[in-house]
């Protein structure tokens, strides 16, 4: 097994991969590298020959932190003969168990989120004495709900209010398709799930110069 | 042999070899890579169909025309 490049920045993003959580995503991985800290998530690295479940486990191995979005664990039409969402769940159980089990990640810390509080315990009692945070699907109750998890930046730093990364957030989502534009990507191109290396580039270019 | 003038420059860093002019290039631009004070680290994988120069290029041009 590869040697862990285990980084106290880094967090590990267990959420869905679908258009309808895009906005709830960006906001995720917005917020961290806002709080200086990185984001690591299955989508970084397209290469077909890792297994998928080797890449998972290795994210988790190399973050202290991770988000676990159970907001799509959720029934669907039988109709439409679709079976919910088992990976946010099953990935969640993978960070406890590595924290339960594992010396190395004995202090690793963990959020869970759902849509509308007060649900977990009906499809996964297990987590009954869990406190889930319910976002509501509101991009701006992501920030800070990962804000209130991440406490501090390096070394202490206080984070922003609420009022500044709501504005700083905002004006990112407006200037994204221009900055695709100008390295000679389509507007919507450049997206958290359709280019995820790209993105994150754009958006720690962006927090740098935000105050200029 | 180094005058006393010289040694005294060597040890206030005034003579500085390359790498460590470098380093400290790198030390003054990392100061300014920070949102509120907070520096703010790069991600894990280089990006994709582009690079990170022509990045920081657009976003400047950006933030100039805002």
């Amino acid at each position: 097994m590869a040697r862990s490049r285990r980084d106290a920045l880094n967090v590990f993003v267990n959420a869905p991969f679908d258009p309808a959580y895009d906005s709830l995503l960006e906001a995720m991985v917005f917020m961290i590298h806002a709080a200086g800290y990185r984001a690591r998530c299955a989508l970084e690295e397209n290469d077909s020959g890792d297994i998928r479940l080797d890449k998972l486990v290795r994210l988790i191995d190399e973050s202290p932190r991770s988000i676990h979005d159970l907001s799509r664990t959720r029934p669907v039409s039988p109709q439409v003969g679709e079976l919910p969402r088992f990976n946010m769940p099953f990935e969640l159980g993978l960070c406890m168990g590595a924290r339960r089990f594992s010396a190395s990640h004995r202090y690793d810390k963990i959020k869970i989120m759902v849509s509308e509080p007060y649900k977990l315990p009906e499809y996964l009692s297990d987590l009954g004495g869990n406190d889930p945070d319910a976002h509501h699907e509101d991009p701006h109750q992501v920030l800070m709900i990962v804000r209130d998890f991440l406490q501090s930046a390096r070394r202490g730093k206080p984070l922003p209010g609420r009022a500044a990364l709501v504005a700083t957030f905002d004006r990112f989502k407006r200037a994204i398709p221009i900055i695709a534009e100008g390295i000679e990507h389509g507007a919507g191109e450049i997206g958290v799930r359709k280019n995820f290396p790209t993105f994150v580039w754009c958006l720690t270019e962006f927090l740098k110069r935000a105050e200029d | 042999m180094l005058k006393k003038s010289a040694k005294k420059n060597v040890k206030h860093g005034a003579m500085l070899g390359a790498a460590a002019k470098k380093r400290r290039a790198a030390k003054a631009e990392a100061r300014h890579c920070t949102f509120m004070g907070i520096p703010v680290a790069d991600p894990a994988v280089r990006p994709r169909g582009t690079t990170v120069k022509k990045i920081r290029e657009a976003v400047a041009a950006v933030r100039k025309s805002a």
